[in-house]
Parts: C-alpha cells; structure tokens; sequence
C-alpha cells in the first residue's frame, strides 16, 4: 500500500506545482506584453528609428469594437509619426462599475475617459496633473486649449483630464443632435405638414394621427412613448427645463440674471408636464412599457415605425434613427420640432458655445514619466491643424475636395464612401474623430471643422425625401425652425463637478429613485387622482437635500461664469 | 466558510480508526495515517484561507470613510456611520422584506419542485428520453441572467406569448404588463427561478437516489408495495440526508436572493417588490462609489447568515437528524 500513498501524493504534488506555475507564467506574461512583445514585434515593419510603444487606452464613453489605433489608417499614420499606439478597450455595461472596480482595485489603464465616473477617478487620486506636461512637450495641444485652461483646472490648480471639443467660433449644426421633439414623417405629411409649436399642438397631432390609424403595418399604433431605462431616465424628467425655454444644464434651471441655479422636479413646469402626461395616458396615447421597456427596446420599437412621436436626444436614438434613414423609404424617417409650453416662449434646444471641461481623457497614475511624455506627445501631434483636419475630413483627394477658393466640400461619391460604417472603421473616423484632443467651430481658413456642418457638404446630403419636407417647411436644413443658442457662458451646469460622498451625490441618486418610482404612479394615476398624486410626490421630494446640490451648481456656473467672461475681456 | 472545511473533516473522520488511544499521540498517530488525505486537503486549506479569511480584513472599510486612494493609515474613521445610514433608511425594510421573501420563495421553490423533478426522471424507464429531458432541464441554467432576463421581458411583454396564451384562453380580457406591477414580481422571479434552475439542482437529488441499495426497491416489490409507495417510503427517505445538507447551507443563504434577475427585471413601476439588499447596495454603494457602505452591507448579511446556519443546524440535530458539524 505504501507505493499508492506516495503516488498520491506526488500526483498532488505534481498538480500544486502545475497550478503554480501557471500562475507565475501568467503574471510574467501580462507585465511584459504592453511594452515587450507588441512592440518588438510591430517594430520589425518599422523603418524609422524609434521602437513602437503600446499603451492601453479604457473608453467609457461608449461601445464599440476593440481594437489597436495602428489597424485603422489614421492610426498606421500616427503611429509612423510618434511611435505610439493604444489598444483602445470600449465599455460593456455600466461605467460606474467598471469605473468604481478600477478604482478599488488601483488597476488603471494608461490612458482613461471615465465618462461620467471622472470625478471619482480624481478624487481617487487616479489621474496624473498635466499641466506642466503640456506646457513642456505639447505646444500645438496648449495651443488649442489656452482659451480654456483656467475652465480645465480642478479646485486644486491641476488639470486632470483633457475634453474633446475646444470650441473656436459658432456654427450652427445643419442636422440637429441635440433634444427635439420627433413625429413620423408619415404624420406630417398625412396631416398636411403642420408645424407644432407647443405641447398642446404636438399632442394634438399625435391625438389626430392615432385616431385615423389605431394600426401601422398591423400593429397597434403607440402615440408616444418614452426612454427610462436605468441612468437613461432624464430622457424623461428633463423636459420641464426644455419646455420651459431653456437648454440641457442637468437636473437644474440656471437664472439668466442672477445665474443662480434652482432644481425644477418639484416646479410647477415638472407638474404641467406629468400633467400633460397623465391627460394623454387616459387617452390611450402613452405608452404602457414606457416604463419596463430596456433601452434595447425602446429603439426596437421606433425602428418599427409604430411610434407616432417621442422626444429624445437625437445622440441617444442615433441608432434607431439611423437605420431608419438608411432605407428607401424617406417617410418612416422622423423629423424634429422645438416644442415649448407657451408660443412667447423662445425655444432652446441647440446648444449654446459652451466649453466642457469633463470628461475627457488622461494620463493614470502610476504611469512613467517617459510614458506620459510619449502619451502627450501623441496627443500634441493630434492637435495640429493639419491633423485636426485629417480627422475630421480625411485625406484631400480621396475623403474631400478643395474648390477654386480655398473652400472643402465632398462629392456625392465621397459623402457615400465617408457615411458607411466599414469605410469609418477601416479608415479610423469612427475611433478618431470625438473624444481625442479635438477643436470645434471653424478653421482659421473658414472651412467648418466638421464636413457635415459645411453648406456644400449639408446640401448634398439631403436626399429627396429630405428635401420634401425642407421645402414645405421653408426651411434650409432641419435646424431651421429650431432658434439660436443664447449665450451662457457657465454652459453646461451638468459638467459641475459632484464630489464623491457628498450630500448633492445622494440628492442625486435619491431623486433619481423617487422619480423612478413616482413618476409611473403618477402618469398612469386616474386624472381624478393626480393632484393627490402629485402633491405626494412634491411630499417626498421636499425631504430631499436638494439645497446642497442647488449650491454647487450655483456656485460652478457663477465661477465658470467669471472665468469666461473674464478671459474673453 | 467553516462549511468547507467541516465537510473535509467529517470525511477524514468517517474513515475506521481506532478510538481507544487518547491525547496527542494519537492525534499524531492519526494523522500520520491519514497523511495522504491530509495533504490533499492542503490546496483547499489555502484556497479557504486566500479568499475567505483574508478579505475579512476589508470589513475595516465598513467603520471609515474609505477613500481608495489613501493609506491604511489616512482613512478617516467614523465609527458606525454606514452602518446608521443603512438601518435608518426609510426603504431599508422593504429592502429586507424584499429579500427575505425572494429568497424563501426561491428557497421553498427551488426544493419542491428539484426534488419532484428528480424522483420524476428517477422513475422514467426510457433511457433516451430520459436523458433528454435531463438536458433539456437544465440547459437554461448555462444562459446568462442577461439572457434570461431578456427571454422572460420579452415572453412577459404587451404582446408577449403569456398574453397571449391567457387571452386566447380567456384567462383574461386585457393584455397584462406583468413587469409593470409590483405585486406579480415574487413569483415572476421565482418562477424564472425555477425554470432556470431546477434542471442544474436536481442533479445532486439524482446522485443521492442513484445510492439507494437497489435491493430494497426488489424487497418492497416482492412485499407488493406500489409505485407511489416506493417513491415515499424507500426513494425520498433515502434522500433525506441530502436534503438536509442542503437545506441547512440554503438557510445560510437566506440574505442571498441573488442580484442579477432582480436588477435586470427590476424597473420603477415594481421597484418596491424588486429591489433588495444587493441592488441597494449597488445604487447607494458602488455607483456612488461609497465602498464603505457596501461592505457595511455585506457584513451584516454575513452575521445574519451565521446566526442562520448555526440556528438551522442545531434545530435540525435536535429534531435528531443529524447536522453539518
């Protein structure tokens, strides 16, 4: 017997070992691959001098698909240029918790956009101040951004993180991406183009439309339905503020005269809108999954052209829309209106000039400082105009034309080629063109920064359809009916920093729950009941401490304010 | 934690040794005997150690302000802050009854219906079709919660296949939006549950029949008891320790109504039946990135957990059937 024990044992033994040296295998492994193996095996197809170093890149902002810059052409063209390359990482799920587990873990990637988690990330010490870095090796990035440093430092002087979207004069967009009203063009055209201008009129298209036709394509016609899907929620609870002529600043109203800032889920304006709501469910006309349907499928369910209108961020439903336009058919498509309370009410759904400081990416701690010299360098390169160009309209010749005067524009062909997702891709428009250092506005040569932005680009990309509705509206481009931004120099309040733990970080979180809650009891209340509804509502939110958050949004937009105004002086 | 460990033990003492030497010879005697087992359990013992013991260290970022990026030493320390923050909210006993009545749904559910299921293909004498009904059981328990979920939002829908059996049934009149009210959310989710899961739990119950000394199913016949009576008498009895095994650690468990179903199910119209202590947790802890107030939570599951098991345990020895340790 004495044999089968030790052979026990050495089996045990032999597995221990196994396991061990997996492991140490492993972790040998994942040190070496960023600088070691990635690249010494790139730097064999490279001719110039330099080795080519890889740094991983986590993107927050959005899915999409992973991939290393160098595949993409505009990538192969930067790397030759600066010896660097990212492996860019997107998000899956929610950024908090990815976010909250790097933080807890002290496990960054090398460059970060935290999305909405950046503040933690600073609080947490994640983020290298890169003031000086810039200041020393990127002239072409200070450049671009000097406008703007005083916007970018933290209370503690540093800047952290660098947004993508310095603002150099105002164009206004030619297709809106900003918070609209949508009704089917079907309806438009069924009712004989008729422009809403209010609530009640939008309402009554919706009323009038629905009524004609209980059934689209066979299915139930749904008059309006709403996004509400978990963080999503404001796709719901920001209408007072819009109704009520003002832009997207967040959970809070920003007086134009005293930019003091006041939070409207218990207004009046928040109570006329729930108002509305709870009249047109009792007609039928509210969607009834509203409030169960994921995000998922709320844009499944405008994509099936059932939908009579919604309001939403034209960015949020970019791919329900999208695939929508995309098709023969230009009637399923949906059109935009600035819709407010009162007619007197001058709209405000296009975005005033505004520069946003957060979020942005930056440079972790724990990074080295050859490191992050190599990171601003690529960054700083990204920032020439020449490269600016590049990103946003491509290669001259091949992306774009220049005309006789010096003016950029894209032949029909182009237009096609730069609009497919697979040519974005390959080419690197779609991991390029947002979220890098980037500028806004124009050229200092006149050419709007973004082609679609530029008239001779936006006239040829309306197609026939389009221009059906352009013409019986009398209007250019679809922002059209939509007024201009006023000024507002603290633009966004949204981008007021919350620091972690505080009492404005509950409010928060606790009136996002409230209103999850409430909101679907009050909305689908019997219209006998809503004010009992409602004023239990306002009972629950007084409980709230939104004077905490109030404050720290007053005093953002008031510093911001000065900080502006001052440095325009 | 102490369950792994005791199981092992148990094992090594169940093997025939000499009880008569006594003290600490014969402790060494005995485990020079048993040297083999001991040693296998050496990577368990470890395993244990790493990630059981070790993290409980962490519970001191129930009692600070944790801020990751300080030292052990710069935390700020305020005492049962989270603690006061957790059991003062108004929500906080909705979050407990919530959990608390998933759990034993699921609990109650999960037992009744694995068991049955078990005996059921136990008794099925077809071995084809009795193999594929054992896949087919419990193959939804490899989908993913986000799979599931997406499965049963979409079945449960306005227009969904329910609505639409229960209508042509004449059930009811209207189509219901079952996920929009609060009160039908328990037993959606335990019904999820089970569907999920029966198949994959009912395999330990399986296991524990195929043990049954065949020989006493021949005696019962030739003592012309029938089927049913077999079941009863020679089939479930024969199960009996399994079963209390089991519903001992479940019962441990009872905090753990599990999360994922819950937050992806979950929406704010049945919220006040769906949210329990995990999806609390995640909104006023981990999206906020408040560490502390997580962990004061998962310490006090832990505590009511123990209080649990060990109550469990010792009613369970009193009733004479045996317990864990």
């Amino acid at each position: 017997m004495g044999w089968k024990k030790n052979a026990w044992l050495f089996c045990l033994l032999a597995a221990l070992l196994l396991v061990l040296a997996a492991c140490s295998d492993d972790s040998e492994e994942t040190g070496s691959t960023d600088s070691g193996d990635d690249s010494s095996e790139e730097s064999s197809n490279e001719e110039s001098d330099g080795e080519i170093y890889t740094y991983d890149f986590f993107d927050a902002s959005g899915p999409g698909e992973d991939i290393n810059t160098a595949e993409t052409n505009l990538g192969k063209m930067f790397e030759e240029e600066t010896g660097v390359n990212f492996d860019i990482e997107h998000i899956v799920g929610d950024v908090n918790q990815k976010i909250g587990t790097m933080i807890a873990s002290g496990e960054y990637p090398t460059l970060l956009n935290a999305e909405q988690s950046t503040d933690a990330v600073i609080d947490a010490g994640g983020f290298v101040a890169l003031n000086d870095l810039i200041k020393e090796h990127a002239p072409n990035l200070y450049n671009m951004y000097e406008p703007y440093w005083e916007l970018m430092k933290r209370d503690d002087g540093n800047i952290y993180v660098i947004s993508s979207g310095a603002p150099q004069g105002y164009r206004k967009p030619a297709n809106l991406n900003q918070g609209a009203w949508w009704i089917k063009r079907d309806v438009l055209k069924e009712l004989g183009y008729p422009e809403p201008k209010t609530l009640d009129d939008y309402f009554n298209i919706i009323e009038e439309y629905t009524a004609a036709n209980p059934q689209i394509d066979g299915a139930d016609t749904t008059g309006f339905t709403a996004l509400t899907h978990d963080w999503r929620f404001f796709a719901l609870s920001n209408q007072p503020m819009h109704l009520a002529g003002y832009p997207n600043d967040g959970g809070s109203i920003i007086d134009m005269e005293t930019r003091e800032a006041e939070v409207y889920g218990d207004k009046e304006t928040t109570q006329r809108w729930l108002k509305k709501l709870n009249e047109v469910n009792d007609k039928g006309l509210f969607d009834q999954e509203a409030f169960t349907q994921n995000y998922d499928e709320y844009l499944a369910k405008i994509t099936s052209g059932r939908v009579v209108g919604f309001f939403d961020y034209r960015w949020q439903v970019g791919q329900a829309l999208n695939t929508l336009e995309e098709d023969d058919d230009p009637y399923n498509d949906y059109m935009g209106f600035p819709i407010v309370f009162d007619e007197d009410t001058k709209d405000q759904y296009l975005d005033p000039i505004g520069f946003t400081a957060s979020p942005g990416m930056g440079i972790t701690a724990g990074t080295p400082e050859e490191d992050q010299i190599r990171i601003i360098k690529y960054l700083d390169h990204i920032a020439k105009e020449e490269t600016q160009k590049l990103i946003t309209w491509g290669i001259e010749g091949e992306t774009y034309e220049v005309d006789d005067d010096g003016r950029y524009y894209r032949t029909e062909e182009q237009i096609d080629e730069t609009s497919k997702t697979e040519f974005r891709d390959q080419f690197g428009f779609t991991y390029f063109e947002w979220g890098w250092p980037r500028m806004n506005g124009e050229y200092e040569d006149g050419n709007a920064v973004e082609p679609p932005k530029q008239e001779e680009v936006a006239s040829l990309m309306y197609d026939d359809g389009d221009k059906e509705f352009l013409e019986s509206y009398g209007i250019e481009t679809f922002t059209g009916l939509f007024s201009e931004p006023d000024a507002r120099p603290w633009y966004p309040a949204y981008d007021a920093p919350i620091e972690t733990g505080s009492e404005a970080q509950l409010y928060e979180q606790q009136l996002d729950d409230l209103m999850k809650r409430k909101f679907p009891e009050i909305i689908f209340a019997d219209p006998s009941e809503f004010n009992s509804q409602w004023e239990a509502y306002k009972g629950e939110f007084s409980d709230l401490p939104s004077d905490a958050y109030e404050k720290v949004i007053t005093e953002f937009v008031q510093n911001k304010a000065k900080l502006v105004e001052g440095s325009a002086e | 934690m102490p369950i792994e460990s005791n199981t092992m033990d148990r094992n090594t003492n169940s093997l025939p040794t000499e009880q008569k030497e006594k003290g600490i010879k014969a402790f060494i005697k005995k485990c020079k005997d048993q040297q083999a087992l001991l040693w296998m359990t050496v990577p368990f013992v470890i395993w244990v150690f790493i990630f059981k013991y070790l993290p409980v260290w962490g519970w001191t970022m129930a009692f600070q302000n944790f801020k990751p990026a300080l030292n052990f030493s710069e935390q700020e320390w305020v005492g049962l802050k989270h603690f006061l923050f957790l059991f003062t909210d108004d929500r906080f006993l909705g979050v407990l009854r919530n959990t608390l009545a998933q759990s034993l749904i699921n609990l109650v559910l999960g037992f009744v219906t694995a068991i049955a299921l078990a005996v059921l293909i136990n008794e099925l004498t077809n071995i084809k079709f009795k193999r594929v009904v054992q896949t087919i059981s419990y193959l939804p328990h490899f989908l993913s919660w986000v799979v599931a979920a997406a499965l049963v939002s979409s079945v449960l829908s306005i227009d969904g296949i329910i609505n639409d059996i229960l209508m042509g049934l004449g059930f009811i009149d209207d189509e219901i939006l079952w996920l929009g009210v609060g009160e039908y959310f328990w037993g959606i989710l335990g019904a999820a549950e089970t569907w999920k899961n029966v198949g994959w739990n009912a395999i330990i119950y399986l296991a524990a029949i195929s043990m049954i000394d065949q020989e006493q199913y021949e005696a019962a016949k030739i003592d012309g008891a029938s089927r049913i009576q077999r079941i009863l008498h020679i089939t479930i009895p024969g199960m009996k320790s399994v079963i209390i095994v089991l519903l001992i650690m479940n019962i441990g468990y009872i905090l753990e109504a599990g999360f994922e179903p819950q937050y992806l199910l979950g929406n704010g119209q049945n919220v006040e039946y769906s949210e329990n202590i995990d999806v609390f947790v995640i909104k006023y802890g981990i999206s906020m990135f408040n560490f502390s107030l997580a962990t004061a939570a998962g310490m006090f599951k832990t505590v009511i957990s123990f209080i649990f098991l060990i109550a469990a345990n010792s009613l369970s020895k009193k009733m004479g059937q045996g317990g864990l340790y």
